[in-house]
């Protein structure tokens, strides 16, 4: 630790956090000159118990691994194992996925971007995005029957396909969004109190944020070209045209327009998913329920950046082994290296820049034994010898 | 261009609109058609083949097929009957309608109730048995 500087612990459970996580930040005065991550505090054993699940029950349980990106982690999966299957998708069904997909990136980034805006101090936008955001999930109700965790996927296909009049439903919203996001736009590029606040906060160069591993629209701020749409094309993405958004502003007010942009190249390319959507089959009609013995990665563009899933058969009709790996595992990094130089009171908005999600990315605890820090595993037996020698010296107690 | 007050024309047209929110649950609200709510049994049609068992993640459905013998007196030969005893744990269930998907009988259906909670969890599980 250098001169004159204190260590502020933040989190597990802090009012800025919304999911447990431990920062511990090396201030000097109000400068922030060093961060660190602790995480694990949200392991909940997903990918074990997929091993227990056959590929159905597992769709279902991979979808709750987060609720912003449910669809996400349902498509990586289920490409992994119709990878596996050598199943062709009829193609209506891959344009009903890349459907969902962009509606869940499109509340996703509403969603961050009324987070953004409300972490810092500015409610009123927080409060329109999202009343605009209940647009999509009121369309993503009606179409999936769920507001959050639309189960449409299935191993072969989609579960549910779109009607008439959802499909003029969705065109009218697409029309509405594009006019209210032309508005966010400028709101976020002009708006004096919203600029003084996220103009150069949590900067991250380029270079850095390669370094870093970071992902999704946190590096495509900091001028990194990254999108496995394009650059690892999955489903009907090499039929639509889109753009990659990337911002040389490498700072948070990048994060604001990257994303505000995404989403108009998203609205886009659902007017082009519905009008270039072929008529057919939406599922595969007989899939085996065992999977041969192989192994299989699926990348995705989930809202937040790149998800990958893992999944290794063995014959039956349960995996032997499944791994995820969310975005926000590549970005937290980056995030807390990205605070090193701004004020402690940027501290929520530089973390939420890169919209974590913990729950995400906590897969697997390790405790080590570190004893710099005189931190160590011990056993049950230990720590009742440690008891009962305590109470003897201090207490005079004998057991 | 940094320009001061971009929010007020949006802000004064809401001076004049009615609030975006609703009174739930005063104010009742429907859900759209096709909406994932509550699964429920028709025990009748059920056969006890448990592919709906067999799917669901959350190991929320039970069913116990009991042999029935026929009443004394019936006609030698009478074959003993079946009877379906279903459990549903809506505690446990998650919503996904799997097991509506894979029932080859339609003996199970979603209903668009959606307030289901309760104090306890004994008044969640529902118990339904066939004639």
């Amino acid at each position: 630790m250098a001169e004159n500087t204190i260590k502020i612990p933040v989190g597990p459970q802090h009012p800025f956090l919304k999911e447990p996580c431990k920062f511990e930040f090396e201030i000097k005065g109000e400068e922030i000159c060093g961060a660190t991550i602790r995480m694990g505090y949200n392991h909940r054993g997903m990918e074990k118990a997929c091993e227990d699940r056959n590929y159905y029950q597992c769709l279902y349980l991979l979808e709750r691994i987060c609720g912003i990106c449910s669809h996400s982690h349902t498509t990586a999966f289920v490409q992994a194992v119709e990878n596996l299957l050598e199943l062709e998708v009829p193609k209506r069904g891959l344009y009903l996925r890349a459907l969902v997909c962009e509606l869940e990136r499109l509340h996703s980034h509403l969603l961050w971007l009324g987070v953004a805006a409300h972490e810092v101090g500015f409610d009123t936008l927080f409060m329109y995005t999202w009343r605009d955001r209940e647009l999509v999930m009121n369309i993503l109700e009606e179409i999936s029957g769920n507001r959050v965790n639309y189960a449409i996927n299935t191993v072969g296909g989609v579960r549910r396909d779109i009607t008439a009049d959802q499909r003029k439903k969705l065109l009218e919203i697409s029309t509405v969004l594009k006019e209210r996001l032309a508005y966010y736009a400028n709101i976020g590029t002009n708006e004096p109190s919203f600029i003084a606040r996220i103009q150069g906060v949590g900067k991250m160069s380029r270079e850095r944020a390669i370094e870093k591993c970071a992902v999704g629209p946190f590096a495509r701020a900091s001028n990194v070209d990254i999108d496995v749409r394009r650059d690892d094309p999955y489903g009907i993405y090499p039929e639509l045209e889109f753009k990659v958004i990337t911002s040389e502003s490498c700072d948070i007010l990048g994060r604001v327009v990257v994303r505000v942009l995404e989403m108009v190249e998203s609205c886009k390319m659902i007017e082009q998913i519905l009008q270039k959507m072929p008529e057919g089959e939406i599922a595969v009609q007989k899939v085996p329920r065992r999977v041969p013995a192989g192994t299989a990665v699926s990348r995705y563009e989930a809202p937040r950046g790149e998800d990958v899933h893992f999944v290794r058969s063995n014959g039956t009709d349960k995996p032997e082994r499944v791994k995820v790996r969310a975005p926000t595992l590549c970005n937290l990094e980056a995030a807390a290296e990205s605070v090193v130089g701004s004020y402690v009171a940027d501290i929520p908005i530089a973390i939420a820049s890169i919209d974590p999600c913990f729950s995400c990315t906590d897969r697997m605890t390790v405790l080590l034994n570190d004893n710099r820090r005189g931190v160590r595993v011990a056993t049950w037996e230990e720590l009742r010898r440690h008891g009962v020698d305590w109470y003897r010296q201090n207490k005079g107690i004998r057991f | 261009m940094k320009k001061v007050g971009l929010l007020l024309p949006e802000m004064m047209q809401h001076l004049t609109h009615r609030p975006v929110t609703r009174l739930y649950p005063f104010e009742k609200v429907t859900p759209p058609e096709g909406f994932r709510g509550t699964p429920r049994f028709k025990p009748n049609n059920c056969i006890g083949c448990k592919a709906c068992v067999r799917d669901c993640t959350a190991e929320a459905i039970e069913i116990d097929v009991r042999k029935i013998d026929p009443p004394p007196g019936s006609p030698e030969g009478t074959k003993p009957t079946k009877k379906m005893v279903c459990t549903i744990y809506l505690d446990r269930c998650v919503h996904c309608a799997r097991c509506v998907e894979v029932c080859p009988k339609d003996a199970l259906y979603m209903d668009a109730e959606f307030e289901v909670a309760n104090f306890t969890r004994d008044a969640l599980k529902i118990v339904q048995e066939s004639d």
